[in-house]
Order: structure tokens, then sequence, then C-alpha cells
């Protein structure tokens, strides 16, 4: 089916802006998850009669900048609509955004894909208010306005999607950029950043635009894939089996991993956008632009060219690395006080250190460890001052309690020892403990010779240095063989 | 140039804005509406005689420009004064019969 | 001379003199209120608990004698779409009928800070929707000059309570002439500002780009008194005007003649339809004014027949949204009678709106329909530009413009409230500068069978001095707006 069928899908996120002051009023933006309701509320965000809203500075500031950074046309004269319907998290009955006349356009954001870089048209970037927060009980729904007039910055893709990976790996991708311009929390778990996809399908080669769906509640870049495939699927059974998809919003349900039809309460959205009336157009001076454009830091692209010319890292290495603002920092502050090889530093951080972070949850703006110290431990390994494992070992302790890599090797007595007599006395003992598989070796499995250096480094604690230890090991299994 | 609304203005016409625009309205008044907007789309349908051709709408009433606000945070009202004309309201949230369907 | 019938400029003498106190001032308009209000029925709120309140605060500033202003300790009322804390704020609406504002409106705030003392609330066409008060949610107030007639509207209440010295004056609020219409039709002055010239915040909207909150009272000078207190440049308004506020009562003490302004009469306000009284006493206050040295001309604003369709589309899209948040949900009416959450909506709007709120709510939710938008609302909007074209026009030869504000005297209670398309025709001469944003004023210029007649004197955007300046030098000459209703 994949085959015959290709799937065209665009992308719509919103993303919060990293503003102290909700967009349209003086309350304070909070994690409207722990704070307790209705705290952060004014007569302008619960939409009070005769309340106006007055333009948050700093939220247009963080839009011309991710505007910039996708490379989009800032407009110098943009104006803010109203688009209207009755939702009971929408305290005025509008919700003021941005419709014809937007903050920027025409931008592009560069993916990664199984075939290579391609370029994803941004169409539109604006600037909106969020809605207050409902959960709901029995037969009752609760209304939090905590939320309500949180900046939030809308960032719509043209139709250039064309799986549900390619959604995923734009999605990160911008996921990353918001996180370097410091616009957004990235933190995904608090709802922070939200997609809504628009999918179709239509038989490959063929030019035609099919009805498409819009899915909506995607809030993680698990439940974006996993919609677009399930809707992809959907769709694509409905026209190999003769049938017509519906234009239509979906919802999507991260517990059964489908979308949902939710044309109970449909009506024909007509959302009647008109000029709104209480501000003014939002008029941006040249040199306002520019200043903001020199604030720009550097973004992942660069960062990942910068990485693989001066680390000599690979390309796919690098863009792992770059991924994460966070991570790259770190990488590159542990590198630079490294005499190692940027590869090994690479192979640690990927490795053992995001181990670490995924098992314990720590972010990595809050690990203690100092890069210094890291790259002295990586150090050790390069010089086999210590072994691979007894490495591991430490680089644990010291990212759980903190320390020196030097003061634990020496404390754990995990110092690397190339003095043969005392290899030579482990290698004695272990095969001398283990005739069976002596036997086996000498029969000719000689792929026990690693098991073999394992037990010598598990009953050495890991100090024997391991190619000496190949060598006495091989030394005296053929003298057993006489 | 038509002197008259082009626009078939009926029962259904009307009733297709009263649930846009959340009104119960009674027949009498869906009626009443129908004839009083044929009325009023005609009356205004004169503003056809008037060429706009390269006309820039005028959405504002002053010419001032969007001064937007330095970042700051200021004070919030209390929870008990916004809650005070509330119909419903339990746990300092505003209580309303379930939403159904998520949007 | 009584009480109620003394100018602000008057009043403030015996407040500061201390020949009277701003509690004893305040008690003698409560008590007023009470005996005349059952018949005129200009407020919907009467706040004597507040009054009294401010009143003594007032008296406690007037005896310290620091920072006293000309309004220190005078009552007022405002009309009920002005938000006041704590004080009913309906909109003469059922949808809210038992709202109390947590916050005041900046008008509000500036007036307090000055110790001003607020009597109530006055009674309005239901969010600003008509030019008789027979549109209000409660009841239809009276003109003061015959009972059997309508005070104009939509600022309906706020006329009548300074024409039957019920206040010695208002805040009005002005959309498409409600402020200068039934000023006309009560016998007071009233000023319609430029846009932005008083801050919008707390003023709950009926059309956002064309309202205005702006003063009625006895006088221009006592206009010129409140405007003082009320405008200026709010960070909370953003399309409010940054232009610092001129001392217009210094002004207005300082003005000898209206010699060098150049006045423009625009024939498409001289039509047929206009009433021979209501033309022969506006053309008798253009002579007049020509007595005072201004020079007078004949002017065209060739799009005015356009004026009232663009006015009311644009009114009916802009209110079709500014009422959506009338929904039973957060504050007001709240039908919630079957559990379901779009019978909240559906039954609340219903039952809380009025026939002719209702009627615009759903003319403008047509207007913005997707389909419509350009032939209706984008149209609108570009006529409008034509429209202030006009006048941008007229005042590169003229300073100011005199017009009637209204084709008639005030017509009966139920004369047109049966037809829509009529009542709305009423405001030919009053809604084009709420389309221009530029500021005019209706003063008292005759009578007809004892009813009061207005002219109308418009102005370039931010020209309210010059607008006080000719009213006040006409009021110094004539004596119209010292007649009082016979109560
Ligand atoms: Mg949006
Ligand atoms: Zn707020």
């Amino acid at each position: 089916m994949q085959q015959t069928y290709e799937p065209i899908i665009g992308l719509e996120v919103h993303a919060e802006l990293l503003t102290r002051s909700k967009m349209f009023c003086g309350c304070e933006v909070v994690d409207s998850i722990t704070a307790k309701p209705n705290r952060f509320i004014c007569p302008v965000c619960t939409g009070q009669p005769g309340a106006l809203p007055v333009l948050n500075k700093k939220a247009v500031e963080l839009a011309v900048k991710v505007g910039l950074a996708l490379e989009c046309e800032i407009h110098t004269e943009s104006i803010f609509a109203r688009k209207n319907y009755f939702y009971p998290d929408l305290p005025k009955g509008y919700q003021i955004s941005q419709y014809d006349q937007p903050l920027a356009t025409d931008g592009k954001l560069l993916i990664e894909t199984e075939s290579g870089v391609k370029e994803i048209r941004i169409r539109r970037v604006h600037l909106e208010e969020d809605t207050g927060k409902l959960s709901h009980a029995d037969a009752h729904s609760f209304i939090d306005y905590n939320r309500s007039g949180v900046p939030l910055l809308e960032i719509v893709t043209e139709p250039d999607l064309r799986s549900p990976d390619e959604a995923k790996a734009y999605a990160t991708a911008l996921h990353a950029i918001l996180r370097y311009l410091d616009v957004n929390s990235g933190d995904m778990e608090k709802g922070v950043i939200r997609f809504e996809a628009n999918v179709s399908v239509r038989k490959m080669g063929s030019d035609q635009l099919n009805a498409r769906t819009e899915i909506k509640n995607l809030n993680s870049f698990r439940s974006l894939a996993q919609g677009i495939e399930y809707e992809i699927a959907r769709q694509t059974e409905i026209y190999s089996r003769g049938g017509v998809v519906e234009q239509e919003t979906v919802g999507f349900n991260e517990s059964t991993g489908k979308t949902y039809s939710q044309r109970g309460k449909e009506e024909a959205h007509d959302y009647r956008y008109f000029p709104e009336p209480d501000l003014p157009p939002l008029v941006l001076d040249a040199d306002w632009i520019e200043s903001i454009r020199a604030t720009l830091p550097e973004l992942p692209d660069a960062k990942t060219k910068r990485f693989i010319s001066d680390f000599g890292l690979t390309p796919l290495d690098a863009r792992f690395l770059t991924s994460d603002l966070s991570l790259a920092d770190y990488f590159e502050r542990v590198a630079s006080h490294s005499k190692s090889p940027a590869k090994s530093v690479h192979s640690w951080i990927a490795g053992e250190f995001m181990r670490y972070i995924n098992e314990s949850g720590i972010k990595i703006d809050d690990v203690t460890l100092l890069p210094e110290s890291f790259a002295k431990l990586i150090d050790m390994v390069t010089d086999k001052t210590i072994g691979g494992n007894s490495a591991k070992v430490v680089l644990s302790e010291m990212l759980q309690h903190g320390g020196y890599p030097a003061q634990i090797v020496q404390e754990k007595g995990l110092a690397q020892v190339s003095d043969e007599s005392f290899i030579q006395e482990a290698v004695t003992k272990v095969l001398n403990d283990n005739p069976s598989e002596v036997e086996k070796y000498l029969a000719g499995k000689e792929t026990l010779l690693q098991w073999f250096v394992g037990q010598v480094a598990r009953s050495t604690k890991g100090k024997a240095d391991p190619s000496v230890t190949r060598e006495l090991l091989v030394k005296e299994l053929e003298e057993r063989r006489r | 140039m038509s002197e008259k609304s082009q626009i078939q203005v009926d029962e259904k016409l009307v009733k297709d804005i009263a649930s846009l625009a959340r009104l119960d309205l009674t027949a009498d008044e869906t009626a009443m509406f129908v004839s009083q907007f044929k009325d009023i789309l005609d009356y205004v349908s004169i503003l056809n005689e008037v060429d706009t051709e390269n006309v820039a709408p005028a959405y504002l009433s002053s010419s001032s420009k969007n001064s937007p606000r330095e970042d700051v945070i200021e004070d919030s009202v209390s929870t008990e004064d916004f809650l005070a004309n509330a119909p419903q309201t339990k746990d300092d949230y505003v209580v309303i019969p379930r939403v159904h369907v998520e949007q | 001379m009584e009480l109620h019938e003394l100018n602000i400029q008057e009043t403030h003498g015996l407040l500061s003199s201390r020949k009277i106190s701003s509690e004893e001032l305040t008690r003698a308009y409560l008590e007023r209120i009470q005996r005349l209000d059952p018949q005129v029925k200009s407020y919907v709120t009467v706040s004597g608990d507040v009054a009294l309140e401010q009143a003594k605060k007032a008296d406690e500033r007037i005896k310290s004698g620091e920072g006293l202003t000309p309004l220190t300790g005078i009552p007022y009322s405002a009309k009920d779409s002005i938000s006041t804390r704590g004080v009913n704020t309906t909109c003469s609406s059922r949808i809210l009928e038992n709202y109390k504002p947590f916050y005041d409106s900046t008008a509000i705030k500036k007036l307090n800070s000055a110790s001003s003392v607020l009597l109530g609330k006055n009674n309005m066409d239901e969010f600003g929707m008509g030019s008789s008060t027979e549109n209000s949610g409660f009841f239809t107030t009276r003109n003061p000059w015959n009972f059997d007639h309508v005070p104009g509207g939509s600022s309906g209440g706020s006329a009548a309570a300074v024409a039957a010295g019920l206040a010695p004056f208002t805040l009005g609020e002005d959309t498409g002439g409600s402020v200068r219409h039934p000023a006309s039709f009560c016998g007071v002055t009233g000023l319609k500002t430029t846009y932005g010239r008083v801050s919008r915040y707390g003023l709950i909207p009926l059309v956002s780009s064309f309202d205005t909150i702006g003063p009625m009272a006895r006088s221009a000078y006592d206009v010129a008194l409140v405007l003082e207190a009320i405008a200026g440049h709010d960070p909370k308004d953003s399309t409010s005007r940054i232009e610092p506020v001129q001392s217009y009562s210094e002004s207005l003490k300082k003005a000898e003649s209206l010699r060098g302004l150049r006045i423009g009469i625009p024939k498409e306000y001289f039509v047929e339809g206009l009433d021979k009284d209501v033309d022969a006493s506006v053309r008798a206050a253009i002579k007049q004014v020509e007595s005072l040295g201004a020079e007078v001309m004949e002017v065209s604003l060739p799009h005015t027949q356009y004026a009232i369709p663009v006015y009311y589309l644009i009114l009916f899209a802009e209110a079709s949204s500014n009422l959506a948040k009338y929904d039973g949900v957060r504050f007001g009416m709240s039908e919630r009678k079957t559990g379901d959450l779009m019978d909240v909506y559906l039954k609340t709007r219903e039952a809380g709106f009025g026939a002719e709120t209702k009627r615009r709510i759903m003319l403008g939710t047509f207007a913005l329909s997707a389909g419509y938008y350009d032939a209706y609302y984008l149209k609108a909007q570009k006529v409008r530009a034509l429209i202030r074209q006009d006048f941008q026009k007229a005042f590169e030869t003229c300073d100011a413009l005199i017009t009637p504000v209204a084709p008639t005297t005030a017509f009966r209670i139920g004369e047109k409230i049966s037809n829509p398309l009529d009542m709305y025709l009423s405001d030919v001469f009053v809604v084009a500068v709420n389309l221009a944003g530029i500021p005019a004023m209706s003063v008292p210029c005759g009578f007809s069978n004892g009813l009061p007649i207005g002219v109308q004197v418009m102005g370039p955007h931010l020209s309210e001095e010059t607008l006080l300046r000719i009213g006040h030098l006409y009021q110094m000459q004539t004596d119209w707006h010292t007649k009082h209703p016979p109560l």
C-alpha cells in the first residue's frame, strides 16, 4: 500500500514563548500544571467586559528571533485579528491571533531524512494567545485561566513532509532551534510545544490534493509520528477500497494510538476573522529587527558543521550532539578540557553519560559533574591509567556524588596495572579454576579468549591492562596445549 | 452595481447564522429576522454605488501605532474577586456542564 | 437658585468656601433622585452608600485643603457601560443584571482620584444599541421635557439625569451619536471626544473602533472641566492618544471671540426631512457664531449618504464579536437547567439579550462570515476611508463644521421601535463623526413645541479646545443651556 499511496503532511506548531508576563497583560506566566487555579489572572486575561489588550514587547522580540532563525521575511507591519469561536477555555469568545498579515512568512528549515537533507518550507510565523485549561470530572468541567493569555508562537509549514519520520525530524529540529534561541523551555511534558498535523494521501505520482484531516492533541514527538502514521493508514485503507476521505478535524488518543473523529460537535468552522480594533498595527522598525538579528546564537546547522570540521566528528555524531543545545555545550566544554581525541569524548558522552541522563531523568543543565573532571577521566583512559570498565565506575560515582577522578581511582584502587607478574598470577589462577573452558579452548573454541580476559578483569577488579592480559593468556594457553 | 442585495435570505440562512452566534431563536424571531434582514441588506447595498477599486480599508479610528509594553509582571487580581461573579465554582475553578468532546 | 440648578463651577465655589459640604450636596441629589427618578427613570443603579462614603472622603480632603480640583466633592453619574468596581454595571442588559466589576475603568479611576462622588449608573439602550433607550433591558427613560417622548440614545439616561437635575454632570459614551443625540433631545451640552482621547479601559465595548467616553453637563465650560479630569494617554489602552491634554477651562476663561475661525456648513446636512424648527434654530446658531467673528462658508462632504450603512455594517461586525463573551460561563446570567454546555450558551444568550441586540449580533455574524466578508465588512471599511477623506478635505479649509444633531426633536416613545431601519436613520447626522474618529459637540440652540434642539459642532482630531471655545462663547451669548424642565 505504501508504494501506491503517498502522504502529504503539513505541521502547525504552537510554542509557548519564554516571557515573564502574559501576551496582553501583566499577569505572571507560571507552570499551569503546578500552580493553584485562577491565581495569575486579571480583567484582561479573564475576558472581563471593558478590559483591553496591550502587547508584550518581549513576545514580539522572541517571535522575530524565530522568524529570523527560520530565514523568514519579517514584515515591518503586521496586524492582529480576532478569531471568533465559542469555547469555555476562551474567555473573550475570540482569540487574538494574526491572520492575513502575520509577523513573518516564507522561511525554511532543513531536516535530515533517509535520502539526505531536505528543505521544509515555512509558510508563516505568527503571535497569538493561549487559552485557559479545562479539566473534567463526572458531569462537570473545570476552568483555570492561569494559562489564558500566555504568548504562543504558531509556526506553520507548507505541506512538504512525506512521512511520519520526516514530520518527527522536522519537529525535533524545530524544537532544537527554539531551545537554541532560548524562546521556549522545550519541556514537552509540560505541553509548551503542541503539534497539529494536516494529513492527506494521494496516489503516488498524482498531483491532486485530496481532502485532509487535521489531527489535534499531538503533544509529543511520539504522538506526532503515531497519529500521522495512523491517519495515513486509515486514509489509504479508505481509498484502496474505493471510499472517500472526508475533510475533518480529528483528535488523537494517546492511550490507543488512534485518531477519533470530532465531527460530533463540529459545525462548519467559520472563524469570522477581522482586524483586532483594540490593537493598532504592529510596526517594527528595521533597526530593531537588526538589533534582534545581532543576538542570534549559532544555530544547530552551523554548530554541526563546526563540530565536523573542528573536532573531526562524523556528521551523524555531530548531529546527535547538536540536536540539544545543552548536550552540545556540555560536549564542547568537556572536549576543550580533554587531550583525548574528540571521537573518544563523543563516545563517552553519547554512551555512558547519556545512559545516566536517560535513566536518572536529570536534565543536562542540572548535571553537577564539572566538564574538567569528566575530561580528566577520559584522558586517564586514553593514557591507560585506568581501564574502560573502571572508568565507568568512576564516572557513575562522580555523576552521583561528585569528587575528582584521580582521587576516586586511588580510593577504590582502580589504577590500571601492566605489571606482568601481577597479571600473570591472575591469569594462572583463572585458567586453573576453569579447566573445562581451557579444554574447550584447546579443542578449537578460540572465542573463549575474550571470556578469559573478562574473568581476569573481574578478579583484578579491572586493574589489569587488557592488552597485557590477552598476551599472557594466549602464551599460557599455548603452553598448556603441549 | 446592483441596487438590491443578491443574497437569498431565507430561514435556513438565519438559522445557520443563529447557530454560529449561539442564539436559540424562537420561530417568531426567525421569521421576523428573515424579513428584516432583507430590508437591511437591501438598504446597505447602496454601498455598491461607491467605487472602491483603489481604496485601502480604514480599520482604525486613530493613526496610532502599537506601542508594546515592557515584559514586566504586574499584580494579579484575587481569585475570590474573580470568582464572585461566576455562576458556579468549586475549589477555585469556574465550573460548567461537562465539555463532551475535546477541541 | 436651587442646588441642582447650579453648574460645576458654582457648586465648586460653595464647596471650597465650605458653605456646603459634599455630603450635604450628595444627600440633596440622592433625595432628588429618590423623588423624581421614579418618573424620569434615568438611573439603573443608585449607589447611595458608595456616594456618601466618597462624599465624606471628599469633605476631609476639602477640609485639609490639599489636592483640590474643580471636581472634588462634586457628584456625578455614569452611563452603565462604564465599569465601576463593586457597583453594578449592566449595560442595561438582562445578561449583566447582577454583574459587579472587580475593577474600575480608567475614567472612573481618574474621577475617584479627584474625589468626585458617584451617584449611580444611568440607563441606556442595551449595550448602546439604539437611539431612544427603548432598547434598555429594564425600562425606557423619559424625556424630562415631556414624559411622552424619548430622551434619545443610547446615553439617554445620562442626558435625562443632567436635564432633570439628577446629576450635575455624567459620563456618557458615544459610539454613533450616543452622547450628542440624547444631549440634543434633552437640552444638555454633550461632547463626543476624539477617538482615543479618553481611555476606553473599562468601557464595555459596543464597537471598539468607534467607542468614546464623553462628558455631558449643563455648559461647555462644565464639559471642559470634566474632560480635563478624564482625558489622557492610558498605557492600558493601546488605542489611546499620547498627546498631552490641554488645559481647556483655562483657555475658555481667556476666550473672547471667534475671530479668525473658519466654520464650514456641509450642504449634505441640510436636506429634505430636516424639521423646519430644527433647521431654523441651527441656522440662527450659525448666525450667532458668525456674529462672534467666525467666517462661515459652505462645504461638501460628498459621501455623507453612505455613512449610515457603513456605520451599521461595521457596528454589526464588531458588536457580534464583542458580545460573544456573554456566554453564561464566567459572569452574568447563566441558564443551566439542562446540564448541557451548548444549552448554557444558547439559552443564556436567548434569554439575556433583547431583540435589537440579537438582530445586530445576527447581522454582524453574517457580515463577517465566510463568503460575505468582502461584500459587506471590507466594502464598508473602504467606504469608511472615503468618508474620512471627506472630513480631511473639509478641514483643510475649515477649523470646524456646524450641522444639526438630529433631523427632528425627541420623538414619541413607541414611534420608531417597531421599525429598526427607521430608527437607524435618525442617526444620520451623527455617525460620520465616529467613522472619522473626530470630536463633535452638541449644544442646546432652541426649542420646538417645548422640546430642545441641539446644534452640532465638529472638528478635526484633537480639536476639543476649538469646539469647547465655540460652544462656550455661544453660551455666553445665549441662554438655551440654562433652561430647566418643569419637574
Ligand atoms: Mg493558532
Ligand atoms: Zn492577566
